[in-house]
């Protein structure tokens, strides 16, 4: 149900450090532009007297690095240097309701995933018999009779 | 400080015209900034729209994220339940020493 993009990371395949600065320049103004408005509310949909405008939960993470560094050759032979960078993001969208416009009301339909749902019950059950299973353990009954 | 790093605030979009309403959505957006202009992480998601009919009414309505909702009641409730189960094993066990020790 969610949807995952990944952007454009900047990496070492890239030729000059002017190509390097443009892609890091356009992929931070497509980070930037993840906090628009325009990026959670999608195009309204109209169908017959009805329009429909979806919403959406947006996620984005981004990150760079870069480094450099000089040295010499064994006997101060030879002197150089080199450098490099990298990064990466990763862009995550989730339904979250739908804004329905009819002539009669305008209402708020909220959108349920029952899977993630389900897994955060899965989740919640299974730490709550781990611990269960913990705390009834003999072995931690013993230790703790013995402390007391 | 903080605000540098740290960023919360309400957006509103361009309004939508829809049959005689129109609406104007706001979006609520949470952006982090990694030192040095290294990164960051921007969470932005739908609040509310608010809603100015032909007659002139106007009104909020919310967007409730029904699904992060039961996520963390389930989450929160699990923590809850584990706590009261400490509580009680501890007091039986507390119980049981007290007995095994007349």
């Amino acid at each position: 149900m969610a949807e995952e993009t990944s952007i454009t990371p900047t990496s070492m395949e890239v030729g000059s450090s002017s190509q390097a600065i443009d892609m890091v320049g356009s992929t931070l103004e497509r980070f930037l532009d993840t906090a628009d408005v325009k990026r959670v509310y999608g195009e309204p949909i109209q169908h017959g007297d009805t329009v429909v405008i979806p919403t959406a939960e947006v996620l984005a993470g981004l990150g760079f690095g870069a480094g450099y560094g000089t040295g010499t050759g064994p006997q101060g032979t030879g002197e150089g240097g080199g450098g490099g960078g990298g990064g990466g993001g990763r862009t995550l969208s989730r339904p979250v309701a739908v804004i329905i416009v009819t002539p009669e009301s305008i209402r708020v339909q909220e959108v349920v995933d029952p899977t993630k749902i389900a897994l955060a019950a899965i989740t919640a059950g299974g730490f709550m018999m781990a611990m269960l299973m913990r705390f009834i353990s003999p072995r931690r009954a013993m230790k703790e009779l013995k402390t007391e | 400080m903080l605000g540098r790093f740290l960023q919360v605030e309400t957006r509103a979009g361009d309004p939508i015209r829809a049959g005689d309403s129109t609406i104007v959505p706001l979006a609520k957006s949470l952006q982090i900034r990694l030192p040095g202009g290294r990164g960051g992480l921007i969470w932005n998601r739908p609040a509310s729209v608010a809603v100015q009919t032909a007659g002139g009414q106007e009104y909020i309505l919310p967007i409730r994220d029904i699904t992060r909702q039961v996520q963390f009641s389930l989450y929160a409730g699990s923590l809850l339940g584990v706590f009261l189960m400490w509580l009680l094993m501890r007091r039986k066990t507390k119980r049981q020493a007290e007995k095994e020790s007349e």
